[in-house]
């Protein structure tokens, strides 16, 4: 046999162990032809770490889409820009759409991207307060059509109190935190990212506590569901660059901490101090039914609808894009 | 690369593939062993979840102590699979951390529950709906994560069977490509090295000694064709020695044979030599007997008629005459040694001996002469030669005496390699050393006739007797101490 012979087999030999290798260890992200551009609504917070990253890693790019980023304080008005044609992916907290689902809103959501514990009551202790109980009589402030709404409610229905206990001023984001400093309210219902600035502008006059009552916050990516059917591949495309931004932020924490402070516009002491209570992770779980239907329930006893029964959410999420990104990820039934 | 280093290296490469193939089984199936029982532990911690959610439901309907007891000891055993856990993946890590956060919120939960909860009444429907639901989204997480953590671990142990698939797959493959690559590049040169080194020691089978084994390496098969070469070489130096020494036997046999038909014309042209001498003896002493009858005629007749010249004259015609005529007896008898010769018969030497000392008594007893032998052996000879051999040689000890001592004359014999040596001793004038050759010459003298008289013909013929019965004369002597001739006979 010639030399030629034996290069040409060695080298096919090569080729097909190569192959072997690449089906072995699964197909390749395929970019897309087109990146069509996308409109994101976010929360200017570490919880949109994910964005974030996404975006500085190039796992959009690499995704085949482009973005533009946009920030909205509060999830209902993302909800609202989503159904409005203005965004197409909006994010927001699960409240904002149970509120939305009992308004029959054209929203879906298609992934949970952060679970998070994120929420805390930050006091005056002039004003008397120092636990939970204290705050019986005062004026608390909280933006309403919130999450930080329905965890006030809670936390005072656990302590022995209703919403009714409290009067309930509603201080819009992104500077509610301003009114405990300046005491127009007694408390404020916040972003635990608040704590750290608050307390040390009111020096020894604060105290903070957690708000949620063991109950995560589902951050959830929601868009408008004629939106969302057209644009599979788009949703699927996002879920898969998040879904790379979490293995990120797994896998290079100090990194992801240092692009969330620093896009976040947080301190080092802020970010070390919320850090924790983030998992970051694409999910549709039943424990968010659960929660939103929790929530649901709470609203209706507490006459915040003019509904009568809690909406059937499983309409409100769309497992689609995630069971095409991540089938073992959608456990909501 | 020797053959044997390349069957080592192919074995030792054997054996690492060997290894690594058992090393990656073992630490593979171990490492499944383990993923799998963290995966029964992800299991157990997600029916754990459930578990406790009935168990903390039933807790709110009924209130009854043995219920939370045995909430308590199920989150009890779920935190002893959870410590179980190894966390050994960011992934994995972030799962465990969560359930376990989980788990501490849902005691949380449940310990503000049993709190407010108690043993007694039915608990009212709007509370008992927001436990159920705050419980629910604690234990459905935790059910979730661990889900999770369980669909983790089945990734991880599938990518590593992939990873242990292809590990393996690539050892063989690439043992293949080497095994296939050594028979191709080194098999197939030593199967044609061996080709080559076959068809050479054919074709030195054949005698072509001239032919050269290509060396296609510094392999064992080259040192095989390098061992025909030198073998050839050799052969070819063997050959030429040998046909040198055939070519140096044949010259030698060819000499040989011209030796011999030398030898044999020799021989023919010396017999043809005895017999003219014998012829020519023969035929002249008739003439010459007739030159010196009447060379005597005449002297008698005419001595004193003629003046003193002629009578010297007729003197020294007979006495030339009667010189030729002894010399030629004397040749005649020479040429009879071989042309009167008789077939060798067992001799009795001492009847040979004693009949000369007859033959001889006269002058034996003249010169005083007493002859001593010792035993005397029978040999095979012809007796009448013998007895001539003996006559000569006692009779020259006669003549060449020492007047002024007695003549004592000694036969000797012993035996020796097969030859009886005979010796004649006596103990007379001697002879010098420079005449021992010269005296076996025929006609040669050492002395003038007038003192002692003689052809000098007598040791040529015992000299030639004594040769012809295949034996050899010599002499031991110094002048004035007498002679001793030893000559030899075969043993009978």
């Amino acid at each position: 046999m010639k030399k030629n012979s034996v290069s040409l087999i060695v080298i096919v030999v090569i080729a097909l162990a190569g192959l072997s290798a690449g089906l072995l260890w699964g197909p390749l992200a395929t970019p897309a032809n087109t990146p069509p551009p996308l409109r994101i609504g976010i929360q200017p917070s570490e919880a949109s770490t994910p964005f974030y990253v996404a975006e500085e890693q190039g796992f959009f790019t690499q995704n085949g889409l482009t973005m533009t980023m946009r920030p909205y304080a509060i999830g209902e008005q993302a909800i609202a820009a989503a159904e409005a044609g203005d965004l197409e992916v909006g994010m927001t907290a699960e409240y904002p759409l149970v509120v939305a689902a009992f308004g029959n809103r054209s929203v879906n959501a298609i992934a949970c991207i952060d679970k998070a514990q994120t929420v805390s009551v930050i006091a005056r202790r002039d004003r008397g307060i120092a636990r939970v109980a204290d705050l019986r009589g005062k004026r608390v402030g909280v933006t309403r059509r919130t999450a930080a709404e329905f965890y006030l409610g809670r936390l005072l229905d656990l302590n022995g109190m209703s919403i009714l206990d409290v009067t309930v001023v509603d201080v819009p984001r992104p500077r509610n935190g301003e009114a405990v400093v300046n005491g127009s309210v007694d408390a404020v219902v916040t972003g635990t990212r608040e704590v750290v600035p608050i307390t040390a502008r009111l020096g020894g006059n604060a105290t903070a506590f957690s708000a949620q009552s063991d109950q995560p916050t589902y951050v959830l990516l929601v868009c408008d569901r004629e939106w969302a059917a057209a644009h599979p591949q788009e949703t699927e495309r996002l879920l898969r660059a998040l879904a790379m931004a979490n293995e990120y932020i797994l896998a290079n924490p100090a990194e992801a901490r240092e692009i969330a402070g620093r896009r976040a516009n947080l301190s080092e002491e802020t970010v070390a101090a919320v850090w924790p209570g983030h998992r970051f992770g694409l999910s549709l779980e039943q424990s968010l039914l659960t929660a939103m239907t929790d929530e649901a329930r709470w609203a209706l006893a507490n006459s915040l609808t003019t509904a009568t029964v809690p909406p059937d959410f499983r309409t409100y999420i769309d497992t689609t894009a995630l069971a095409g990104v991540d089938p073992d990820a959608v456990t909501i039934q | 690369m020797k053959i044997r280093t390349q069957l080592l290296l192919g074995a030792a490469l054997f054996g690492i593939v060997l290894l690594v193939l058992a090393a990656s089984v073992f630490t593979t199936t171990t490492e499944l062993g383990r993923l799998d029982r963290q995966v029964a532990l992800a299991d157990r911690i997600g029916i754990g979840a459930h578990d406790l959610n009935y168990l903390a439901n039933e807790y709110l309907l009924y209130g009854e102590p043995q219920q939370a007891e045995r909430w308590e000891a199920r989150y009890a055993s779920l935190g002893d699979d959870l410590a179980n856990l190894s966390a050994e993946t960011p992934a994995r890590q972030a799962l465990v951390t969560a359930i376990t956060e989980d788990r501490l919120r849902l005691k949380s939960v449940f310990d503000g529950i049993a709190a407010d909860r108690g043993p007694g009444a039915p608990l009212d429907p709007a509370v008992l709906q927001v436990s159920w639901s705050r419980l629910g989204v604690q234990t459905q997480g935790i059910a979730y994560d661990a889900s999770r953590l369980s669909v983790l671990l089945h990734d991880e142990a599938d990518r590593l069977k992939s990873f242990n698939t292809l590990l393996v797959a690539a050892l063989l493959g690439a043992f293949a490509v080497v095994l296939f690559v050594n028979y191709v590049v080194v098999g197939r040169h030593t199967l044609q090295s061996i080709s080559t080194v076959l068809a050479g020691t054919a074709a030195i089978g054949r005698g072509d000694l001239d032919h050269t084994i290509a060396v296609t390496g510094d392999d064992e098969v080259g040192e095989l064709s390098c061992a025909f070469n030198r073998m050839t070489a050799d052969l070819r130096t063997v050959t030429a020695s040998r046909a040198e020494l055939e070519r140096e036997m044949v010259e030698r046999q060819r000499a040989e044979e011209a030796l011999k038909e030398y030898a044999e014309n020799l021989q023919r042209s010396n017999e043809d030599l005895e017999r003219f001498a014998y012829v020519s003896s023969h035929d002249l002493q008739e003439p010459l007997r007739s030159i010196v009858s009447f060379s005597q005629l005449i002297d008698r007749r005419y001595r004193g008629r003629l003046d003193a010249d002629a009578d010297e004259y007729l003197d020294f015609i007979v006495e030339g005459g009667n010189r030729m005529q002894a010399l030629i007896l004397d040749l005649l008898a020479y040429s009879r040694v071989n042309t009167t010769r008789q077939a060798f018969s067992p001799t009795d030497t001492a009847d040979v001996l004693a009949s000369v000392e007859r033959s001889l008594d006269a002058r034996l007893r003249e010169a005083g002469a007493a002859i001593t032998h010792d035993p005397m052996p029978v040999v095979l000879a012809d007796p009448l030669q013998l007895e001539q051999v003996f006559a000569n040689l006692i009779s020259n000890a006669i003549k060449f005496r020492r007047l002024d001592v007695p003549l004592r004359i000694h036969v000797g014999v012993r035996r020796a390699d097969g030859f009886w040596e005979f010796s004649v001793s006596d103990n007379g004038i001697g002879i010098a050393p420079e005449y021992f050759d010269r005296i076996f010459v025929i006609f040669q003298r050492l002395h003038t006739k007038e003192t002692y008289p003689g052809t000098g013909i007598g040791l040529a013929i015992v000299k030639r007797i004594v040769e012809r019965h295949g034996g050899r004369i010599r002499v031991e002597s110094s002048p004035g101490e007498g002679s001793t001739f030893f000559f030899t006979l075969p043993t009978a």
